[in-house]
C-alpha cells in the first residue's frame, strides 16, 4: 500500500518538476525569441540605409549626366541639395528616415523632368542612371517592406498572450512601423 | 474602435502587395523554364532548359525564366521578389540567382537579380539587355525569342564578368534535416520504450517518456503552447499506455501467450520508412534571397 503511495506521489512530483521545467524553457526561449527579433529589425534597418546610402552615391552622377537642364529646373536641384545635406546632418534613425523620404519625393519629381526632355533622356549614360535610380528605389521599397514586416512578427510577441508578460518583465517594448511621409507615399515607381 | 480601424487600415496600405500575394500560394516550380503563361512553344521550352541546366552545372548561377498569363492586380516589382524569395532562386548564402519573369496581360517584364549576383549584373546592365534584346521581339508579341535572347544575354554578361563559381559548392545530394532525423529517432527509441514499459509491472516509465517525448516536441514546434501542453499531455497519455500495457502484459503472461517483441510487434518497425528521398521530378533552387535588385520594363 505504501509503495502505491510512495509510487503516486513520486510521479506528481515529476510531473510538478517537469511543468516547471517548461515555463522556464519557456520564458527562456521567448526572451531568446524577443532578442532575436529585435536584432533582425535592426540589421534590416542597416539594410535600409545601406540602399539610401547607394541612392546618395547615384545623386552626384545624375546632376551631373543632367547639368544641362540644371538652369531651368533650379529649383528641384535645390531641394535635392537640401534633402541630402539634411540626411547626412540627421543624428536619429526617425530623422534620417525623414530626410531619406523627402529626397524620394525631389527624386521622383527629377525623374518626372528629365523623362520630358527627349533629347536628354534618350542619352545612353542617362538611360543607366535612371535605371540604377530605378533599381534603387525598388530595393529602398523592398527593404523597407521587410522591416516592417520583421516589426509585425516582433510586435505580435510584445503584444499576444502570454509572451507579452515576459516581453514586459524584461522592458521590451512595440517597435514603430516605416511610415511613408504623406506626398511621397512609397518610393516612387519609375516606369519606362 | 475607430483608432482601430485607423490602424488597421494604416497597416493595410502599409503592405498592399504582401497582403495580395500572401493570400495565394506560389506556383511550384517545375524547372528552369516554367512557362505558365504558355507562350513558350516546346520546340523552344526543352533547348531553353537543357542549356539553363547546363549554365548552372558551368557557373553554379540558377537563371529561372517565368511567364505568368496575369500578375492579379500587383507590381512585377512585387511579384518578382515574392516569387524568388518563395522559390529560394539561386544558391544560400551566395544568392546567385536570377530571375526573367515576363507578365503576359500587363505587357510587362522584369529582371529581378539576387543579391549576391548586383554586381554582376547591374541596373543598368539589365535595362540594356531589356531595351536591346528582349523587348523588340516582346513588342511584336514574340514572346519566346524575346525570352530565349533575354536569358542568353545575361548568361554571357555574367560569363564576362569577375563573376567566380570558385566559392560555391554543388548542392548535396540528400540534405536530412534536423528536425526529421531527431522525430525519427525518437520513434524508434519509442518502440524499444514501449516493449520495455510492458514487461515492468510499474507504470511511471510510460509518463516520463511521456513528458520526455513532449518536450522535445514541443521545443521543435517552436510554439509556445506546445512547449507546456505536449509535456503534460503526452505525460498523462504515456501513464495510462503503460498501466495498459503492463497490465496487457501480466494478462499474456497469464495465459501462456508469446510476449516476444518481435512476436507481438511484428513487422511495425519495417513499416513508413520507404519511400524516401523519392519525390518530385525538379528538385527545387538552393534557397537563394533578392532584395528588388534588376530592373523592369512596360512592351
Amino acid at each position: 500500500m505504501g509503495k502505491i503511495i510512495a509510487l503516486v506521489l513520486g510521479s506528481l512530483v515529476l510531473v510538478i518538476a517537469l511543468f516547471g521545467i517548461s515555463i522556464g524553457l519557456y520564458i527562456r526561449s521567448t526572451y531568446n525569441g524577443l532578442v532575436e527579433k529585435s536584432q533582425a529589425i535592426d540589421a534590416q534597418w542597416a539594410q535600409v540605409e545601406t540602399q539610401y546610402q547607394r541612392r546618395f552615391d547615384l545623386i552626384p552622377n545624375l546632376v551631373e549626366a543632367t547639368k544641362g537642364i540644371f538652369e531651368q529646373e533650379k529649383t528641384v536641384f535645390g531641394q535635392l541639395a537640401d534633402a541630402r545635406s539634411r540626411y547626412s546632418g540627421a543624428t536619429s534613425p526617425d530623422q534620417r528616415a525623414e530626410a531619406a523620404t523627402q529626397v524620394e519625393s525631389a527624386l521622383a519629381r527629377l525623374l518626372v523632368i528629365v523623362e520630358n526632355y527627349p533629347n536628354l533622356s534618350s542619352q545612353k549614360n542617362v538611360t543607366q542612371l535612371m535605371d540604377e535610380l530605378a533599381g534603387t528605389e525598388n530595393r529602398i521599397s523592398v527593404e523597407r517592406q521587410r522591416f516592417n514586416e520583421r516589426v509585425l512578427v516582433y510586435n505580435n510577441t510584445v503584444k499576444r498572450f502570454p509572451s507579452n508578460m515576459i516581453a514586459s518583465w524584461f522592458d521590451y517594448e512595440q517597435r514603430a512601423y516605416f511610415r511613408a511621409v504623406s506626398g511621397a507615399d512609397g518610393a516612387p515607381k519609375v516606369q519606362f | 474602435m475607430k483608432r482601430l480601424l485607423l490602424l488597421v487600415a494604416a497597416l493595410i496600405a502599409l503592405f498592399p502587395a504582401s497582403i495580395a500575394l500572401a493570400d495565394q500560394p506560389p506556383p511550384q516550380p517545375v524547372g528552369y523554364v516554367n512557362d505558365f503563361a504558355d507562350v513558350i512553344p516546346s520546340d523552344v521550352e526543352a533547348p531553353l532548359e537543357d542549356a539553363l541546366r547546363l549554365f548552372e552545372e558551368e557557373t553554379r548561377v540558377e537563371l529561372v525564366v517565368v511567364t505568368i498569363p496575369d500578375l492579379g492586380g500587383t507590381t512585377i516589382e512585387d511579384y518578382a521578389v515574392w516569387l524568388f524569395g518563395n522559390w529560394g532562386i539561386g544558391k544560400k548564402d551566395v544568392d546567385n540567382g536570377v530571375l526573367l519573369i515576363l507578365a503576359v496581360s500587363e505587357r510587362r517584364v522584369r529582371i529581378e537579380v539576387g543579391y549576391g549576383m548586383e554586381p554582376y549584373l547591374t541596373d543598368g546592365q539589365v535595362g540594356r539587355i531589356l531595351d536591346s534584346d528582349v523587348i523588340p521581339d516582346l513588342k511584336q508579341d514574340n514572346y519566346a525569342l524575346g525570352v530565349l535572347k533575354g536569358a542568353q544575354k545575361i548568361a554571357e554578361t555574367i560569363k564576362n564578368s569577375d563573376y567566380q563559381p570558385g566559392s560555391v559548392r554543388a548542392k548535396p545530394a540528400f540534405q536530412g534535416d534536423t528536425k526529421t532525423w531527431v522525430l525519427l529517432a525518437m520513434a524508434v527509441a519509442s518502440l524499444y520504450a514501449v516493449s520495455f514499459m510492458a514487461r515492468t509491472r510499474s507504470f511511471w516509465f510510460g509518463g516520463l517518456w511521456g513528458a520526455a517525448a513532449g518536450g522535445l516536441l514541443g521545443w521543435l514546434g517552436g510554439e509556445t503552447w506546445m512547449l507546456i501542453a505536449l509535456p503534460m499531455g503526452l505525460c498523462v497519455l504515456g501513464l495510462l499506455l503503460d498501466a495498459m500495457l503492463s497490465s496487457a502484459y501480466m494478462y499474456q503472461r497469464k495465459s501462456g501467450n508469446p510476449t516476444r517483441w518481435h512476436q507481438s510487434w511484428g513487422g511495425f518497425s519495417g513499416a513508413g520508412l520507404g519511400g524516401w528521398g523519392g519525390g518530385k521530378g525538379f528538385g527545387g533552387f538552393g534557397g537563394g534571397r533578392s532584395g528588388g535588385g534588376g530592373g523592369s520594363r512596360g512592351f
